[in-house]
């Protein structure tokens, strides 16, 4: 191979204004900008130039980043799996070398949500839940909220909701809605203080101001077949409000299963997020199947709070054109479910056979109209599937 | 459309000419139109930037299959409103740029800055970013014609100081 083009043809990378070299690699993921950062010195300035950091913080923290946690073995190094819609590849955040000091030997982790540069853990055996941002390098045991320590699966069924701080502040928040007696009530932790906080929704008329208000977060604290406790708080105030919906759609059989569902009578998957609920209705395609416990999907829902909250409401089906190219044998679902500027994101993974397969959907709400995001291939025959979420691009602090 | 740059001789106090600018400018030669009536003169830039640009650009350092590549876009791109039309349009050059050295590639970036024309310039700043996304570092200076000046050390620190992203 030439070690120089042709002079007279080639305009040599390096002989790009600054400028123009900002506007390619911005489009990059934060990955390949690090790698970037050893390619020579002047790219290292490029990168660490304020306007640079601006711009691509900006960009970034406004995508749309998927990240699975796959393991094999409890020993394994911890590796998250990151895909965004611009790039071809799944990219790996290599955390376990951080983790390694903090978390004992035979722990076993479940990935449970992330925002911003923090990847939320909650770990099986000591029920602690630990935060890692791998920017800062910095690993913090969240204490126990009032509840006391909590397993796997209850973090699984509560409504959660990570929300980083502004790039740079280090700081997060991080809450969930739980029935406590009865009562709706708001957990809230917040890095600054490293305390808890505790607030019982208030069950005051919910005005679709507690609905349609953009700064809204929706946090499921109990769902059943007819009706759902959700909780509705203000981004920036405390004053959280109880919705209580209820779904008179079709019930076939009256079993329900939240967030994940296996086995061969449980034909109805409800998905909750962010105020919104997808329906997954899967059906066996023979005799068969019916046998095994293997069943493809065959309708997908997503249904809204509608404007005062007091019913669920349907708001679009995926299209049987996109549900054929999703269907698969499977025996097992898990998915999760979100709303990001304007439109909602679903996770779908399910299992046969021991191989996971994932799909996202998403439907843009101006438009009405569904799409399927392609992903490249994830192999995952024997892994463990511990933890799926979307969120933001990473910054650069 | 093409652009206008009118110049207008104000009245007899000031005898200065004011320029006023419709629309953004282009680096191509403009010629002047005088208008004897009201003594404006009116430069007509025929805007290569423009979206209903119809003659075709020639562009430094690349070989013909490639000018012609670009003109089709900007030909197909501009004739219609249509949305499947310029997305037609946009595959066609995206095909095409996709099978083109990265050498072509850094050409157009720059062409494309240099007329102003943002389409052109999303389409191929985007495939070198692809391209840059694929390749180790080493490979990223081979194909850039770019200069190690880090000593090994200087790599290792870079490396450790963002470990997470760094799977080997």
């Amino acid at each position: 191979m030439e070690s120089r083009p042709n002079s007279t043809t080639v305009v040599g990378f390096s002989l790009l204004p600054s400028e123009l070299i900002h506007y390619i690699i911005i489009r990059l993921a934060l990955p390949d900008i690090f790698h970037l950062k050893s390619v020579n010195k002047f790219i290292t300035s490029l990168i660490a130039d304020q306007d640079f950091r601006r711009d691509y913080n900006l960009r970034s923290s406004s995508s749309t980043w998927l990240f699975v946690y796959k393991k094999r073995w409890h020993r394994d190094p911890v590796v998250v799996h990151g895909f965004t819609r611009s790039s071809e590849r799944w990219f790996k955040v290599m955390i376990g070398d951080l983790l390694k000091p903090v978390i004992p030997p035979g722990e076993d982790l479940y990935f449970l949500t992330a925002s911003g540069n923090f990847f939320l853990f909650a770990l099986n055996c000591s029920r602690e839940v630990i935060s890692v941002n791998p920017m800062t390098k910095n690993v913090r045991k969240i204490p126990h909220s009032p509840l006391g320590p909590r397993g796997t699966s209850s973090w699984r069924r509560s409504g959660i909701k990570l929300l980083a701080g502004p790039t740079g502040s280090g700081q997060f928040r991080f809450l969930f809605a739980e029935m406590v007696d009865n009562s709706p009530t708001l957990f809230e932790y917040d890095s600054r203080t490293n305390k808890w906080k505790s607030t019982i929704a208030s069950e005051s008329v919910a005005s679709p101001s507690c609905i349609e208000d953009g700064d809204r977060i929706f946090l499921s604290a109990s769902n059943g077949p007819r009706r759902s406790i959700v909780i509705s708080v203000g981004i920036d105030t405390n004053e959280p409000v109880v919705v209580q919906p209820i779904f008179s759609g079709v019930v076939e059989d009256g079993e329900l299963a939240v967030g994940f569902s296996w086995g061969s009578v449980i034909n109805r998957l409800h998905i909750y997020g962010d105020g919104r609920m997808l329906i997954v209705r899967s059906g066996p395609e023979s005799v068969d199947d019916v046998n095994q416990g293997i069943r493809v999907v065959k309708v997908v829902e997503l249904w809204g709070l509608g404007s005062n909250g007091r019913q669920w409401a349907f708001v679009s089906r995926v299209p049987n054109g996109l549900i054929d190219e999703i269907k698969k044998p499977y025996g097992v679902m898990m998915g999760c479910l979100e709303e990001r500027q304007g439109t909602i994101g679903a996770i779908l993974m399910s299992n046969f056979e021991g191989v996971w397969d994932i799909v996202w959907l998403s439907f843009d709400l101006e438009k009405s109209k569904w799409a399927l995001e392609p992903l490249p291939e994830f192999r995952m025959e024997g892994s463990n599937m511990a933890g799926v979420t979307f969120s933001s691009g990473l910054t650069i602090c | 459309m093409s652009q206008t740059v009118v110049l207008e001789q104000n009245a007899v106090e000031t005898q200065s000419i004011t320029l006023k600018f419709d629309g953004c400018s282009s680096d191509a030669n403009p010629s002047p139109i005088v208008n004897p009536e009201n003594q404006s003169i009116t430069i007509k830039f025929d805007d290569q930037a423009s979206n209903h640009h119809t003659i075709p650009v020639s562009i430094p350092n690349v070989d013909s299959e490639t000018e012609a590549a670009v003109n089709e876009f900007l030909r197909k791109h501009g004739s219609s409103d249509e949305e499947s039309v310029r997305t037609d349009a946009m595959n066609d050059l995206w095909s095409f740029i996709e099978r083109q050295e990265i050498g072509t590639v850094v050409v157009l970036v720059k062409f494309a800055s240099d007329v102003k024309n943002f389409e052109l310039l999303e389409i191929f700043c985007q495939r070198v970013a692809d391209v840059i996304a694929k390749k180790t570092v080493e490979e990223v200076r081979e194909i850039f014609n770019i200069a190690n000046d880090f000593t090994p050390e200087e790599e290792q620190a870079i490396r450790d100081e963002h470990r997470w992203a760094f799977e080997d």
